[in-house]
């Protein structure tokens, strides 16, 4: 049977063991007390004592591992006295079977103790002791803290867990299917300018986020399954277009909504995606500036990201990201010319959303991005509208 | 703004909200507490308190009513629940009171009213018109009676546990409508002063979110004291009659009615937002409930939620870890809620404590499943006291004899619990409670016989048979 020796730590203030000699030799059988090896620590000569009787195995002191352990740290390695280590009676009985060094393990349960849970998924880790070749590595086992050691540790806790929370969420529930495109926006952009050169008259100024909320709200009009949710086995169909625009924090991210978009004017929705931001920002949100939404615009480019597989915004049933714009040379006919491409990601939930409909979508978008005058011509409702009554 | 950040309001004074605000004053934030419902909370006004003092009150005057019958021939006067009530404001007052002085020590600013939200920020007293503006929140709003939703529900003499605990008069016969621990606790402090008591439990057992042998015992010692019980019962409506009202339950596709003069609606409570606005703060309570996480905290930055407000076990014990975890949160002191060992009682005599898993949950979890299990009827402390009734069970892990879960049926089954929690909470194995030593004559020693029955070695019960003849 192959068994693993841990360097014992010498004192508290340990850090480093030199091995002097084996005192046995491969195959010897050995009994709990006895000498197996030397080492010596930066304090004093000592002996490590076999801790339960067994039978020692190849030593292959060639092996790097081995090697390592004359000067190597043992950042894992603590007091080899059973008593120095908190942990609780079903962990010390779950060690003993798993064959698990309970002085490797860090401790999750009640006062840093050591916990059945810590122990099972430490042997889970290191996986069972080898079968054969056996080797005997005089060095701390349990794998993970003999090559990386923990620099900080903290609990995910309020924006990190609830954005973890929805994004497992989101990925468990719904089949996500995302496709990439790269969109001529130099007349979209050249709008933005007209726009923005023309501030003084109007008081507000254009961003691309803005100007695609706009237009999002159009398509979404005309193609309601795109601001739906499937809940319950059913599909519900919003009245309301109400656009999320995600926003980057410095320890997360927020979704304003623009609630109604499809109603207002570009002046409107620029305003109040720059309150909401700023709101978002400053951590001071108003009712309602988080809620509501039935589809997700994601800004890739705001940190010069390009595709991305963008994760759906549950319940919502698709979301668009789009990147940092960039001039590209393009076939134009038989000439190359220069143009400004945005790179486009977009994901939908396949359950209700097929790829030829999630094409469509993107091509009607494409189109009014592409020639943004058909603003002028764009958002007839097809059913379900708010409009459908009046 | 005073103290720039370090500073937090909790809304409601419950047994969530006030040891949060203590908590939260010890570690140094400057803390206010809104409540418009008394300090103490349910707990102390319509819940905890006054449930335990009556049922001790009606268990005396059961005792106390009994010695005639047992040989004088004198009939005991009936009982004086006005009396009871007037002590049950004494000890409410002495309590609050103790709690308001508590807060005061630690600094905690009080204010009386009901606090609504008017951003993730503000708070607007509506009594006193004041603002209060706080980076962090711990909402403890706690919870209110689910109404049942039939017809009758609203007739006069039908009441929830709120109208129950202010009754002047002890009422001839009671249905009690829902057999979960609110409803257990009635019938049994109305039988004890007297009364004809009916349970009619929709579900198929009593307690049905616990095992079946601990629903079957409290059935056994309820019945035996002359409780009816109807299981597998669902209310159908509630009329007038002649002398009182008539429930109308559908049992096994058959109509019955039980009449009664007062009917206790204990179908659960519901966590309230009332006056909060807690939309307001961004927070949607889902399914009635604020969603929280291990730390208490909601969707909205700084805002935490606790207690019977943020859903899960309804107790009071766990509604104070979540307050203290969530003020620690607050405090920039990193906190998880622990909810491996919330014991859950129910004080009845026999009473029923509980703590960690089912054996039915354990053996949806685990491979390999022991049980050990004692019977009162064995314990020498429970036969002398002429309280035979129960069991004590201990379940654990089959390979490492952890324990994950105990539940007690049997006389002081609460206070015996606590060796209960801490053996679950710190993973003892069935080996750790057996090898204790237990005081002789106890309640306790029988959960010790329990372990050691789960470890093959009980000594006071006699050897299973080893092998059953097969014919
Ligand atoms: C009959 C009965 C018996 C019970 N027995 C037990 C028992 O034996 N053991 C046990 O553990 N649990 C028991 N419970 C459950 C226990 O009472 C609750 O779980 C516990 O009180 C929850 O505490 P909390 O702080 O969350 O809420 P609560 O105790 O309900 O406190 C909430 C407080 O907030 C105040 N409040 C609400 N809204 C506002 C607002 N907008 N502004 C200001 N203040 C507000 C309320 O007035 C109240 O004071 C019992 C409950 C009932 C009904």
């Amino acid at each position: 049977m192959s068994m693993q020796v841990k360097m014992p730590k010498l004192g508290m203030t340990m850090e480093e063991g030199k091995l002097l000699g084996w005192a046995r030799k491969e195959k010897d059988r050995v009994r709990k007390g006895e000498v197996l090896l030397t080492i010596e620590s930066d304090k004093e000569e000592e002996y490590a004592k076999i801790r339960s009787a067994g039978r020692t195995a190849d030593p292959a002191p060639a092996e790097p591992a081995a090697a390592e352990t004359a000067p190597g740290r043992f950042p894992g390695a603590s007091a080899p006295r059973d008593g120095a280590v908190r942990a609780t009676p079903a962990a010390r009985e779950v060690a003993r079977q798993k064959g698990v060094d309970l002085s490797t393990v860090a401790g999750t349960g009640p006062q840093g103790r050591i916990t059945r849970e810590d122990v099972l998924a430490a042997a889970l880790e290191t996986g069972a002791p080898p079968a054969s070749p056996a080797r005997l590595v005089a060095t701390a086992v349990g794998g993970k803290e003999s090559f990386k050691e923990l620099a900080g540790e903290e609990p995910m806790t309020g924006m990190r867990s609830a954005i973890s929370r929805n994004m497992m969420e989101s990925l468990r529930t719904s089949a996500q299917m995302t496709a990439f495109s790269e969109w001529d926006v130099t007349a979209f952009l050249r709008l933005r300018s007209l726009i923005n050169a023309d501030e003084g008259k109007t008081g507000f100024k254009a961003t691309v986020p803005g100007m695609m909320v706009a237009l999002l709200a159009k398509v979404l009009r005309e193609m309601p399954v795109f601001n739906a949710s499937v809940e319950g086995g059913r599909i519900l169909y919003w009245r309301n277009v109400n656009i999320g625009v995600a926003v980057a924090l410095p320890d997360g991210l927020v979704v304003p909504v623009i609630h109604d978009a499809d109603r207002k004017s570009l002046a409107e929705i620029q305003e109040e995606l720059s309150g909401r931001i700023e709101r978002a920002r400053a951590k001071k949100f108003l009712p309602g500036d988080l809620s509501g939404g039935t589809f997700t615009l994601t800004n890739l480019g705001s940190y010069g990201g390009e595709w991305e597989t963008i994760i759906i915004n549950p319940p919502e049933v698709a979301i668009l990201g789009i990147g940092k714009a960039t001039r590209k040379p393009v076939a134009e006919g038989d000439h190359v010319v220069i143009r400004e491409m945005m790179p486009v990601s977009f994901t939908v939930d396949h359950r209700l959303i097929d790829g030829e409909t999630s094409g469509r979508f993107r091509k009607r978008l494409k189109e009014l991005v592409e020639n943004p005058g058909l603003l002028w011509t764009a958002a007839v409702p097809q059913s379900g509208g708010n409009i459908a009554g009046e | 703004m005073r103290g720039n950040g370090k500073r937090v309001v909790v809304i409601g004074g419950g047994p969530g909200g006030y040891p949060a605000a203590i908590r939260a004053a010890q570690s140094g934030l400057d803390v206010v507490l809104i409540d418009r419902g008394g300090l103490g909370g349910t707990c102390l006004h319509r819940g905890c308190i006054p449930t335990k003092l009556l049922l001790k009150e009606s268990a005396d005057y059961r005792k106390a009513a009994a010695f005639p019958a047992a040989g004088t021939g004198i009939a005991y006067p009936p009982a004086d629940l006005a009396g009871m009530m007037r002590r049950k404001e004494q000890v409410l007052g002495q309590l609050e009171r103790g709690t308001a002085g508590l807060l005061r020590k630690n600094g905690v600013r009080v204010i009386a009213g009901t606090a609504s939200f008017l951003d993730p920020s503000r708070v607007l007293v509506g009594e006193t018109g004041e603002i209060v503006e706080s980076p962090a929140f711990i909402v403890a709003t706690g919870s209110s009676p689910s109404r049942l939703p039939v017809e009758g529900s609203d007739l006069p003499g039908v009441a929830d546990s709120d109208a129950a605990l202010s009754l002047e008069r002890v009422p001839r016969a009671v249905a009690i409508i829902g057999g979960g621990v609110i409803g257990l606790e009635f019938a049994q402090m109305f039988r004890n002063l007297g009364a004809e008591v009916t349970i009619v439990e929709m579900l198929p057992r009593l307690l049905a979110s616990e095992d079946g042998d601990v629903s079957a015992a409290i059935r056994g010692a309820l019945e035996s004291s002359g409780i009816a019980v109807r299981t597998g019962a669902t209310v159908e409506r509630i009329g007038k009659m002649r002398g009182g009202l008539g429930v109308d339950f559908r049992e096994g596709g058959v109509i019955r009615r039980t009449d009664a003069e007062l009917v206790l609606v204990a179908v659960g409570r519901k966590p309230s937002f009332e006056g909060l606005n807690p939309v307001k703060a961004g927070l949607n309570p889902e399914k009635g409930a604020i969603r929280v996480n291990g730390r208490m905290e909601t969707d909205i930055p700084g805002i935490y939620a606790v207690g019977d407000a943020a859903g899960g076990l309804m107790l009071a014990h766990k509604a104070t870890m979540e307050g203290e975890c969530a003020a620690q949160n607050a405090a920039g002191i990193p906190t998880v809620a622990s909810y491996a060992a919330i014991p859950r009682v129910v004080y009845t005599d026999p009473e029923v404590a509980c703590v960690g898993l089912t054996e039915a949950e354990a053996r949806k979890r685990h491979a390999h499943v022991r049980v050990g299990k004692f019977p009162f009827s064995m314990s020498g402390r429970a036969i002398l006291e002429g309280a035979p009734h129960g069991f004590a069970k201990v379940i654990a892990e089959g390979e490492t004899g952890c324990v994950l879960g105990v539940a007690i049926v049997g006389r002081q089954a609460a206070q015996a619990i606590g060796e209960a929690s801490l053996a679950v909470r710190l993973e003892a194995t069935v080996g750790d409670l057996a090898d204790l030593v237990h005081p002789h004559p106890t309640f306790s020693e029988a959960l010790r016989e329990a372990a050691l029955d789960a470890d093959g070695r009980a000594i006071h019960m006699p050897p299973a048979p080893k092998s059953a003849a097969v014919v």
